[in-house]
């Protein structure tokens, strides 16, 4: 699965830290989210998108292998 | 592993700080080095009796004492270190946490299955109960500090290499 977290976050301008700040979690777990190292839980996933005033489907994107 | 059987985050520090202490103070116990501090200070001798007429065995139970200490001290620090929350405990956390506990459990099974080969290949075994114990210690130790080592690995290395 990827995502387009790194540009939703350059589009709305906040770093790494703001995230995780907003959705409460550690900055660890943006990087691995971001870095598609991590999948998010539901909960987690609708928290992000809902930062950046999107559905969870335009943020995660499921490929192939998924 | 649920965030209920966790300790605050203050306790890692804390942890961090008697985990090294209790170990160095048990090592240290253990090659004599507290008697022969307690010797100096009091000007004994080790040939069978101290100043005062005691004999040199007046010293075994402060040794007991702070050998007991000092490994409980350890001990205790490894379960705060192992067991207390990050400053932000989320599913991330969690997950990389059970992956760590899954692992040192493997490894820990390897050493066992390793150790056992080994004693049947060479015809040996840990001698008398001291031997034992210490094998038993060694492969408990083994567990936590991987566990440890794996969990602050994992978490800290992939926050300095994926910074932007």
């Amino acid at each position: 699965m990827k995502n387009s977290i790194r540009i939703e976050r350059a589009v709305k301008n906040i770093t790494q830290a703001e995230l995780a700040e907003l959705i409460n979690v550690s900055r660890q777990s943006v990087i691995a989210i971001e870095s598609a190292k991590y999948i998010p839980s539901t909960v987690l996933a609708i928290k992000i998108a809902n930062v950046f005033n999107k559905n969870v489907e335009d943020i995660f994107i499921l490929e192939d292998n998924d | 592993m649920g965030a209920k059987y966790l300790l605050p985050n203050k306790y890692k520090k804390i942890g961090a700080f008697l985990f090294p202490l209790g170990l160095i103070g048990w090592i240290a116990i253990q090659r004599g080095v507290f008697t022969n501090l307690l010797f100096f200070i009091t000007g004994d001798n080790k040939n069978g009796y101290t100043q005062n007429g005691n004999p040199i065995a007046f010293y075994h139970l402060p040794n007991v004492i702070f050998l007991l200490v000092s490994f409980f001290c350890c001990l205790t620090g490894l379960y705060f270190i192992s067991f207390s929350k990050e400053k932000k405990e989320d599913e991330f956390i969690s997950r990389i946490r059970l992956e760590s506990f899954q692992l040192s459990a493997l490894v820990q099974l390897i050493f066992f299955m390793l150790t056992f080969v080994i004693m049947f290949v060479l015809r040996t075994e840990p001698t008398g109960d001291a031997g034992w114990f210490l094998f038993i210690l060694c492969s408990v130790l083994l567990f936590w500090l991987f566990y440890i080592s794996r969990f602050n690995y994992v978490l800290h290395w992939r926050k300095v290499s994926n910074t932007n």
